[in-house]
């Protein structure tokens, strides 16, 4: 067996070159993790959902278009549903800021038990309820803002007709799928739309959507087409679906954002495989003699294209390792997904993460051997040495 | 100074078939660029084709966009009565008060859209914009639910092929016409009949009204937003330029992006290129000794590499501009992005421009040049004893 030490010494006998091809590495590393880290964390919010046995009921025509809150006890009375929440837009913004978060508002009561995974203590849940002008807040537009509990905010909405409203924080959430959430109580919202008389009754007491709970994941599956079917003929046609699917369709209006991102991966990953093949066919071009008479004193030419490879291997997991720490070093409000986007949650890193990173820089060296190693092992040695004298 | 540039364009020929790995990976850097700056540029292009310095658009105070504003037919009245909007053919003051609402759309792979439905009286609106025309089919017609579609719609959005029908609120129209307007925003529109947009959505108020002015001074645009608010307290005039400047939030947030992936790329492919220069002096130290012996310059010799670097990432940029180029043209000639405050779709057209290819060569001229400034200075420096014994 070929000794570890050999292919390490081999490895630095040209600094310049190993040390130039892991930064290559490391840069390019760099972003395809932080790429994997982005489309993981969408498809682990994804997954939360599904745990949620959530639905979302909206317009048929578009999600712009109201719901009257008439329907919501007709789902509620529906077998299988645990509980139903009103959720209407609000498209709030601070005054004379540009700043954009997504804020909705939602019944006071159905709320903590739609949002389970809100995760509020009981005492923040009493101020909710206590409280007509309460918020929660989602952890990132919190710390983005400089908001603690009891902060009080102000927000004037951009859509019809313009609400401005006062709220008061009582809770920042933790939970990962809604970091710049800013929710709210509807009957607050309701009870200040009732100051317009432009707004009628009917575009009044509504909601963009209706969240429904399932009690188990089989009404969850067949809620569904019995909630489209109770308003088919009505004047509020509606579409009922999971709420995974429906974050997914909602991201994907902004574009379709994974395959965006596997794009790109794509690119990054052919990237790294050449700049790893040819320093490597460079390193082996001046080799060559040497491979020879190690091949001439009986050396298998298994064992040498490990070895190569083996050498290969090493540059992939010392630059994936050097992403990672660029990664864990990159200050954490960069690594946040565009905060415009609702739904796409922060990246989140992780020894798992750095550990994908690792076997994929091995597994990229690996690739990147295999051709340039062939063409000098498959050269008979006699062709090779007698190049070398001549 | 001959043998720098002959010198190192006859070693780029020679050497291009063992750089070849180096020289892809910077046209792989050069096409991605490429892609995202089409597309921001696009959705530029697009938002200032619409753009248009005699139109006045008007808004509620607090809305941020076309489609979440409202105006009551009170105040529209009003707006008819602005001193300094221009008259159209028949006498009447080119004001067109329009529904802009939205309907689901979807992109030809399947995922769903919101796209924009515009509700408008032909006699006025096609005098405020007298660019827009129909191309293919035919106009609406007034009281029917007929709808037209934007010629960069009808390609991103499947409802927007003809005959098809589109559910607008509560009723479904249909598709008889593509309109142009010289490329513009309104190109991914759908344009339908104010009285039945307003039925079929159950409106009470207006959407925005737009205003063609008697000229484009400065001054009399900023007369007439001013008489605007005094008019009509609840209302704002914006102009056309400014209101399609505040509309391109996506565009600054590609170029962001795009910012960020070339600067690390371009890192990555800097040391790649290093590595590939490197690589070149050190297997012909001896060659370069002999042309120090022969009397050229240390300085000769350092030009030489690094022009040498700069020609072979300029070869990989070139590469990588025509396949971006032609990926472009062939496969994506119109995409769509969401603006993040209105939720509705922009489709625009996709272009690789000159300015592109600019670019993108610049960008890999860089590559070559960082790339190439640290081997070309150890080889300036080889003491020619040296070199010359070296194999």
């Amino acid at each position: 067996m070929i000794r570890l030490e050999f292919i390490w010494r081999n490895l630095w006998r040209n600094k310049t070159r190993t040390a130039l091809t892991i930064a290559s590495f490391a840069t390019f590393m760099f972003l395809l993790t932080s790429l994997h880290a982005i489309v993981s964390s969408i498809s682990e919010v994804g997954q939360r959902a599904q745990k949620e046995l959530r639905l979302v009921v909206h317009h048929k025509s578009t999600m712009t278009k109201l719901l009257p809150l008439s329907q919501v006890p007709k789902i509620a009375a529906l077998p299988g549903v645990r509980a139903v929440c009103p959720v209407r837009w609000f498209g709030g913004r601070i005054v004379d800021s540009t700043e954009q978060f997504p804020s909705l508002a939602a019944d006071v009561d159905a709320m903590p038990v739609i949002y389970s995974d809100f995760e509020l203590s009981p005492e923040e849940v009493g101020q909710w309820r206590s409280m007509r002008s309460a918020a929660v807040v989602g952890f990132e537009l919190a710390r983005r803002m400089h908001w603690a509990r009891g902060q009080r905010v102000s927000l004037r909405s951009t859509i019809p007709p313009y609400a401005e409203l006062e709220f008061q924080v009582v809770a920042i959430t933790s939970a990962p799928a809604y970091p710049n959430l800013f929710g709210f109580r509807l009957d607050y919202l309701i009870e200040a739309l009732k100051q317009f008389k432009n707004v009628p009754a009917e575009l009044r007491d509504a909601a963009h959507f209706i969240w429904v709970k399932a009690e188990s994941p089989s009404a969850l599956n067949s809620i569904g087409p019995e909630i489209d079917s109770l308003f088919v003929n009505s004047l509020n046609p509606t579409v009922t679906e999971p709420e995974e699917a429906f974050i997914t369709q909602f991201t994907m209006m902004f574009g379709n954002i994974p395959a965006i991102l596997r794009g790109i991966g794509l690119i990054l990953v052919l990237s790294i495989a050449l700049v790893a093949g040819s320093t490597l066919s460079i390193s082996l071009r001046g080799r060559l003699g040497e491979l020879s008479v190690l091949r001439a004193i009986g050396f298998s030419w298994r064992k040498m294209f490990a070895a190569l490879c083996a050498e290969s291997m090493l540059i992939g997991l010392m630059g994936a390792v050097g992403g990672g720490v660029l990664l864990a070093l990159c200050p954490r409000t960069m690594l946040l997904a565009s905060a415009g986007v609702p739904y796409l949650p922060p990246m989140e890193l992780s020894w798992g993460l750095l550990g994908w990173a690792m076997l994929v820089g091995m597994l990229l060296g690996l690739c990147a051997a295999i051709l340039p190693v062939l063409r000098v092992t498959r050269v008979p040695v006699t062709q090779t040495l007698r190049a070398l004298e001549a | 100074m001959t043998l720098p540039m002959r010198y190192a364009a006859r070693q780029v020929v020679a050497r291009l078939r063992q750089n070849f790995l180096t020289v892809v990976c910077v046209g792989l850097v050069v096409a991605v660029f490429g892609y995202l700056l089409s597309i921001s540029d696009g959705l530029r292009k697009a938002l200032r084709l619409t753009a248009d310095s005699a139109l006045v658009i008007v808004l509620a105070e607090p809305a941020t966009a076309e489609s979440n504003s409202a105006i009551s037919h009170e105040d529209a009245q009003k707006l008819a009565a602005v001193p300094g909007v221009a008259l159209g053919r028949a006498g009447q003051p080119c004001v067109s008060c329009e529904y802009v609402v939205q309907a689901d759309v979807h992109r030809p792979g399947g995922s769903r859209a919101s796209a924009i439905v515009r509700g408008v009286d032909p006699s006025v609106a096609l005098q405020v914009r007298p660019a827009v025309k129909v191309i293919n089919g035919r106009w609406f017609n007034p009281g029917s639910d007929e709808l037209v579609v934007g010629r960069t719609a009808a390609v991103q959005f499947l409802e927007g092929r003809a005959g098809k029908k589109l559910l607008c609120g509560d009723r479904l129209f249909e598709v008889v016409g593509v309109i142009d307007s010289g490329g513009g925003v309104h190109e991914s529109e759908f344009w339908g009949y104010a009285p039945n947009i307003k039925q079929a959505y159950r409106r009470t108020m207006y959407s925005s009204a737009t205003l063609r002015l008697e000229n484009s001074d400065a001054d009399h645009v900023a007369a007439v937003c001013e008489r605007i608010g005094s008019a009509c307290v609840a209302l704002r005039g914006v102009h056309s330029p400014a209101y399609y400047e505040s509309q391109g939030r996506g565009a600054v947030m590609i170029e962001r992006l795009n910012m960020g992936l070339v600067l690390l790329m371009g890192l990555g492919a800097v040391f790649a290129a290093a590595n590939m220069m490197h690589a070149t002096v050190a297997s012909r130290t001896r060659e370069l000794g002999v042309l120090r012996a022969i009397g050229f310059s240390p300085r000769q010799v350092l030009v030489a590499v690094i022009l040498e670097s700069l020609l072979l990432s300029l070869i990989g940029g070139a590469v990588g501009a025509v396949l971006c180029g032609l990926w472009l043209t062939i496969l994506h000639p119109s995409k769509d992005l969401v603006s993040s405050a209105t939720f509705s779709s922009l489709a625009f057209r996709v272009s690789y421009s000159l300015k592109c290819a600019g670019w993108s060569l610049a960008i890999a001229a860089i590559i070559g040049l960082a790339g190439g400034i640290w081997p070309a200075r150890s080889a300036g420096r080889l003491s020619i004893t040296s070199a010359l014994r070296s194999n």
